[in-house]
């Protein structure tokens, strides 16, 4: 059994990560900045450690506008290390309240799903190699006639204990989103 | 810009009143833990301070069946914290109120945040945690809590009171727990 504790004062500092060609490691309190232009895959180009870190991530997504109707509310996260997995690699589970209902659901991905259709959203992420998970602080998603704006909560896990999570990865839009623009804030937490 | 951390040790079952630190706003620490079942962590809390408590658990690792259970943050053995549970897991969607001796930061495995509001007498607690390890919570259920304590007295002094995270899943934990200091 073992116990070692770490006092720092952290101030913000800003890393601005939109033209990375490599992957940069975040120190602890650092952020990570990710601008994008009409794209929906946005490669954050985070190296992670080999003992894992926690990450807050933001994603906001500035048009198109809350009023573009893009159809489908497919499903947008994060792909780890840059790659999709088995179809059945990542668990979700989440509830909503959209304009008609509130409901709820599981499912299982390729990916770690976050999101729906165009959203804003914010998330917690945990990459230990023996345990790496996420959870959603929340994201409002907007893009078709029922989400005009949708709450969802949502957790997911990468079932999956031996592969070693070295880049943060990519985030994604549904094919539905068209070409979104925004920013993604990356905070290392630890 | 990153200050020099300012690094301490200390055997946290055994902690001490004195031991305590108070963190000014912005300030974080981080205690790495493994094979535990009990941690102290030794933040004075402010009264009117704001506190994001991160713990993120690593082991025992993904696919182990572990016993689902409250794992509390507790403030002191007489506090009585009450907790509204929101929950969608494999086997459908809930909500609860729990009465425990703390704030309920996680549910077996998994990682978990938690925004304390301190204004004694009154702790408000927003909580949001990924659960794994009993079978039906195999994709990771998402739970949402909102706690809240009064404190009826004060049992050690406002300056005494630090957390205490508590793990009754019946096997030792690992993981971190980061605290930062929002106001």
């Amino acid at each position: 059994m073992a116990i070692v504790a770490e006092f720092r004062r952290v101030l913000p500092e800003y890393v601005d990560l939109t033209s990375a060609t490599s992957d940069v490691m975040l120190e602890v309190g650092q952020i990570g900045v990710i601008r994008f232009t009409n794209t929906r895959e946005i490669a954050l180009h985070v190296a992670v450690p080999p003992d894992g870190a926690v990450y807050e991530i933001v994603v906001h997504t500035k048009s198109p506008g809350i009023t573009q109707n893009v159809g489908a509310a497919g499903p947008s996260g994060l792909k780890p290390n840059n790659l999709t997995y088995g179809s059945t690699a990542f668990g979700h589970t989440q509830y909503y309240r959209n304009s008609s209902s509130l409901g709820s659901g599981v499912s299982d991905h390729a990916y770690q799903r976050v999101a729906s259709a165009l959203s804003t959203s914010v998330f917690l992420v945990s990459t230990s190699k023996t345990l790496k998970c996420m959870v959603s602080e929340g994201c409002s998603s907007w893009g078709n006639a029922t989400d005009s704006p949708t709450f969802i909560r949502c957790a997911g896990i990468w079932k999956d204990s031996t592969t070693e999570w070295t880049s943060l990865g990519t985030w994604f839009f549904d094919a539905s989103c068209g070409t979104p623009s925004g920013v993604i804030l990356v905070r290392r937490v630890r | 810009m990153l200050c020099d951390p300012v690094l301490t040790s200390f055997d946290f079952l055994r902690v001490e009143p004195e031991d305590l630190k108070q963190l000014l706003p912005g300030e974080v620490l981080t205690i790495t833990f493994s094979g535990e079942r009990v941690v102290g962590v030794p933040v004075r809390l402010v009264d009117e301070g704001v506190y994001e408590v991160i713990v993120a658990m690593n082991q025992p690792s993904y696919g182990t069946s572990i016993t689902g259970a409250d794992q509390l943050l507790r403030i002191s053995s007489e506090t009585s914290f009450t907790n509204r549970v929101v929950w969608r897991s494999d086997a459908g969607s809930g909500a609860a109120v729990l009465n425990a001796g703390g704030h309920r930061f996680a549910y077996a495995n998994g990682a978990s945040r938690s925004i304390v509001f301190f204004n004694y007498p009154s702790m408000f607690v927003l909580n949001e945690h990924i659960c794994h390890g009993p079978a039906a919570d195999s994709r990771g259920t998402v739970v949402t809590i909102g706690s809240f304590a009064n404190f009826t007295s004060e049992p050690s002094g406002l300056g005494e009171f630090g957390f205490v995270l508590t793990f009754h899943s019946g096997v030792d934990m690992s993981g971190t727990v980061t605290v930062r200091r929002i106001a």
